[in-house]
C-alpha cells in the first residue's frame, strides 16, 4: 500500500534533514505504527506520503499513485486525521462534515452515523467552534473516514482524549482494519502502538532504527521478569526475578518452597522499554 | 461543481463571521455620508463681513448698491459667538454674500470666529481717498495676498471690465459635468471596493490559517486554486453587492451598469489577490499588520491626487487604485467607455497573475 525508498527531507536548503534515507513498505492490511520522540520526523514523512510537504528526493508510492507527480484522485482513497484538530469553527459539526463529503469523488459516509460513531451524535447542529478541544479532534477524526479510506493516515488519534473516548477511537481503528483498511499510525504512545500495530518502526532523529513487530521486538529485546512479595504479616519482602536466567529461576524456585508468598506478577518489557534499549532515548 | 460547493461554504462562513457586517455597515455609512452630509453641490459662494467706515450716508448708500443684492434689500441677521449675539445687514448676490458688520471689532470676531474674510472699507473723510483693510486666516497663499493688493493698485474702472472681458474656455464641454457628490463616488468606491476587498480576504485567509483548514483541503480530491478562487468570489460578490448599494441610490439610471458590474468585478479580483499575496506570506494579522497597512495607505494616496489636482506625481500613477478612482469616474462621466474595458482587462489580467502567484506561494508553504 506504501512503498518509500530513501527519502530524505530537509526544510531549509542546507544539508540538516529532517528526514534521513528513509525506507519501508507497509502491505495492505497493516496497522503500521511510527513512534519516535517529539522532532523525530513522523510528521515530516507523513506529510510527504500525503502530498503536504513537496518530495525532494527519494521514491515514494501511496495507494498506487507516485507522490512525486501528484494526482488528485489519490484522495479519494485515502484519509488524514491531524494531530491537531483543523475544523471551520464557523461552521455546524454536520456542515463540515456535508462540505467535506462534497469535495470527493467516490461515495461518501452519512455525517449523522459518522457524528455518532465518535460519540458526538445529537452534536451535529452545534457549530465546532463551541466544541471542547476533545471534540473537535473527534471531529477531524470523523473526518478522515468519510470517503470510506482504503489508506487511512493517523496522527496521534487518541491524544487528549479521556480514556473512554480513547477506548472508543482505538475500537473504531480495530474495527476499520478488519474490514481491510491499511493504516498509517503516528504515535508516540508507546501503549496505543503495542495494542494496534501489526509492526511499528522506530524513528529517531529522522532515521529509522527499527522495524517489527511489537511481539518479536518483547522476544528479541524483552526480558521476562516476576515480582514475588513473601514473608509474614510484619515483615513482607519484595524481589523481582529474571524468569530466564539460571539464577533468577533458582532463587524463585527457593522462594516457592521455603516461604509464604503472597503474591506474583509476571511482568513483560513494555514497547516503552524496549524503544529506550534500542535507541538510547526516551521517547518524549 | 466542487467550486460551487467551497464558493457556497465560503458565503456561509462569511454571512457568519464579522467581517461581512463590518463591510455592509461601511457600505451603509459611506452612503449616509453622501446622502446626507456632503451637499449635492458644495456652496460656491463666497461669505464675508465687512465693516463700511464711511462718513456721508449718501456715498455709503451708493457704495452698498454695488453689492447687487439678489432682491434688492439686505436681510437681518443675527450671528451667534458662544453667547453673544451680533446682527449684520446680509447682502446675497449671485457669487457672494456680505456681511455688513455695524462695528470694527464685531466684524474682526465673526471673521475670526467663522474662518472667513473681514474688510474695513474707508473712506477717508479728509483726503477723500479709499481704504482697504483686509483681515485674513493666515493660511492663504501668497498669490492670493498679491491678487489683493494688485487689486487696490489700480482703479475699478480698469481692473473689473478687463477682468469680466478675459475669455474663458470650458475644454472637453461633451462631459456630463457630476455633482460635487458624484465626484466624491469614484473615491468612496475604491475604498468600499478594493481597500476593504485588499483587508477582509487577508482577514479570512489568517482565520483559515489559524484553524489549520487549508490543510484538510489540501488532502481532498479538490485543487487548492479551487479553495482561493472561491474565497476571491466571495469577497468579489459582497464587494459588488456593497458597491452597488452606492452607486444605486446616487446615480439612479444615468450610468452605464454592465460597465460598472464589469470594473467593479475585475478591480475586487485584482484587490483579493494583492490581499491573497499578502497572505500567503504571513501568517497571521499581527504579524502582517504593517504590510497591510502600509499597502492600505499605499492605495490610497490617489485620492489625496484626486481632490487636489494641482499635486499629482507621476509616480502616483504606479498605484492600481489610481486607475480605479479615474475608472469610475470615467464611468460616471460617461467619457471614454473603451479606457475603462480595456482597464478592465488589465485589472482581469493583473488579478490573474497575482492568483497564480499567491497559488504557488500557498501550495509550497503548506505545512504538516
Ligand atoms: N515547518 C518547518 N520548518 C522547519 N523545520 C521544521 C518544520 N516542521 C518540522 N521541522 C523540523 O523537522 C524536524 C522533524 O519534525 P516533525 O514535525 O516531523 O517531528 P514529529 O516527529 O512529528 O514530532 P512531534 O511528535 O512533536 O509531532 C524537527 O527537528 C523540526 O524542528
Ligand atoms: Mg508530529
Amino acid at each position: 500500500m506504501i512503498t518509500v525508498e530513501h527519502l530524505y527531507h530537509s526544510y531549509g536548503r542546507n544539508d540538516v534533514y529532517a528526514v534521513k534515507d528513509v525506507s519501508f513498505d507497509i502491505p495492505k492490511g497493516e496497522v503500521f505504527g511510527f513512534l519516535g520522540p517529539s522532532g523525530a520526523g513522523k510528521s515530516t514523512t507523513q506529510g510527504i506520503l500525503t502530498g503536504l510537504l513537496r518530495l525532494q528526493k527519494g521514491q515514494v508510492t501511496v495507494a498506487g499513485f507516485d507522490v512525486k507527480e501528484l494526482k488528485s484522485s489519490m484522495f479519494n482513497r485515502i484519509g488524514m486525521s491531524f494531530e491537531q484538530s483543523n475544523v471551520y469553527s464557523k461552521l455546524t459539526a454536520r456542515e463540515n462534515l456535508q462540505f467535506f463529503a462534497k469535495l470527493y469523488d467516490v461515495p461518501t459516509r452519512d455525517p449523522d452515523e459518522l457524528l455518532k460513531l465518535v460519540g458526538l451524535d445529537g452534536k451535529g447542529q452545534i457549530r465546532a467552534g463551541e466544541f471542547s478541544k476533545g471534540m473537535k479532534h473527534r471531529l477531524t477524526f470523523a473526518r478522515s473516514m468519510l470517503n470510506n479510506p482504503e489508506l487511512w493516515f493517523l496522527d496521534e488519534p487518541t491524544t487528549g482524549l479521556d480514556p473512554a473516548i480513547a477506548a472508543t477511537i482505538k475500537g473504531i481503528i480495530r474495527e476499520q482494519n478488519q474490514q481491510g483498511v491499511t493504516v498509517f499510525l503516528t504515535t508516540h504512545n508507546m501503549y496505543i502502538a503495542d495494542e494496534l500495530c501489526s509492526r511499528v518502526a522506530f524513528i529517531v532523529d529522522g532515521e529509522i532504527k527499527l522495524i517489527d513487530s511489537p511481539k518479536n521486538l518483547k522476544l528479541q529485546h524483552g526480558q521476562s521478569l516476576v515480582t514475588v512479595e513473601y514473608g509474614d504479616d510484619c515483615k513482607l519482602v519484595s524481589e523481582t526475578l529474571s524468569t530466564v536466567d539460571a539464577q533468577g529461576r533458582k532463587r524463585l524456585q527457593d522462594l516457592i518452597s521455603g516461604q509464604r508468598i503472597r503474591t506474583m506478577h509476571t511482568k513483560e518489557a513494555t514497547l516503552e522499554e524496549i524503544f529506550i534499549q534500542v535507541t538510547g532515548r526516551e521517547l518524549v | 461543481m466542487k467550486l460551487w460547493s467551497s464558493f457556497i461554504k465560503e458565503l456561509l462562513i462569511a454571512s457568519r463571521g464579522f467581517y461581512f457586517y463590518v463591510e455592509l455597515i461601511a457600505a451603509f455609512i459611506l452612503l449616509f455620508v453622501l446622502l446626507f452630509v456632503v451637499p449635492d453641490n458644495f456652496s460656491s459662494k463666497e461669505e464675508e463681513f465687512l465693516y463700511l467706515a464711511i462718513p456721508d450716508p449718501a456715498i455709503e448708500a451708493a457704495y452698498i448698491e454695488t453689492f447687487e443684492d439678489l432682491d434688492g434689500a439686505p436681510e437681518s441677521v443675527v450671528l451667534k459667538i458662544g453667547r453673544d449675539e451680533i446682527t449684520t445687514q446680509l447682502y446675497e448676490s449671485k457669487d457672494a454674500k456680505l456681511h455688513v458688520v455695524a462695528t470694527e471689532a464685531d466684524m474682526v470676531r465673526l471673521a475670526e470666529d467663522r474662518h472667513l474674510y473681514g474688510a474695513t472699507i474707508q473712506l477717508d473723510p479728509v483726503d477723500g481717498q479709499w481704504h482697504y483693510t483686509y483681515y485674513l486666516q493666515g493660511n492663504e497663499t501668497s498669490r492670493l495676498k498679491q491678487l489683493l493688493l494688485v487689486l487696490h493698485a489700480q482703479d475699478d474702472a480698469v481692473v473689473f471690465p478687463a477682468a469680466e472681458n478675459q475669455p474663458v474656455e470650458t475644454l472637453a464641454s461633451e462631459l456630463v459635468l457630476l455633482s460635487d457628490r458624484e465626484n466624491l463616488l469614484p473615491v468612496f468606491l475604491t475604498f468600499n471596493g478594493a481597500l476593504m476587498g485588499f483587508f477582509i480576504i487577508a482577514a479570512y485567509i489568517f482565520l483559515d490559517k489559524k484553524e489549520g483548514v487549508i490543510k484538510a483541503y489540501a488532502v481532498s480530491p479538490s485543487p487548492l486554486w479551487h479553495y482561493l478562487l472561491s474565497k476571491v468570489l466571495v469577497l468579489t460578490l459582497t464587494m459588488l453587492v456593497t458597491s452597488l448599494l452606492l452607486v444605486v441610490p446616487l446615480m439612479g439610471l444615468r450610468v452605464h451598469y454592465p460597465l460598472t458590474v464589469l470594473f467593479l468585478v475585475t478591480t475586487g479580483f485584482f484587490a483579493s489577490g494583492l490581499g491573497l499575496i499578502v497572505t500567503g506570506y504571513f501568517d497571521d494579522m499581527a504579524q502582517s499588520f504593517a504590510v497591510l497597512f502600509l499597502i492600505m495607505i499605499g492605495l490610497m494616496l490617489p485620492a489625496l491626487a484626486y481632490f487636489s489636482p494641482s499635486w499629482n506625481p507621476a509616480w502616483l500613477k504606479i498605484l492600481p487604485s489610481y486607475y480605479m478612482i479615474y475608472g469610475f469616474r470615467e464611468i460616471f462621466r460617461q467619457a471614454d467607455l473603451g479606457f475603462v474595458v480595456r482597464l478592465s482587462a488589465a485589472y482581469l489580467a493583473g488579478g490573474g497573475a497575482l492568483f497564480a502567484w499567491a497559488h504557488a506561494r500557498f501550495k509550497r508553504t503548506l505545512t504538516v
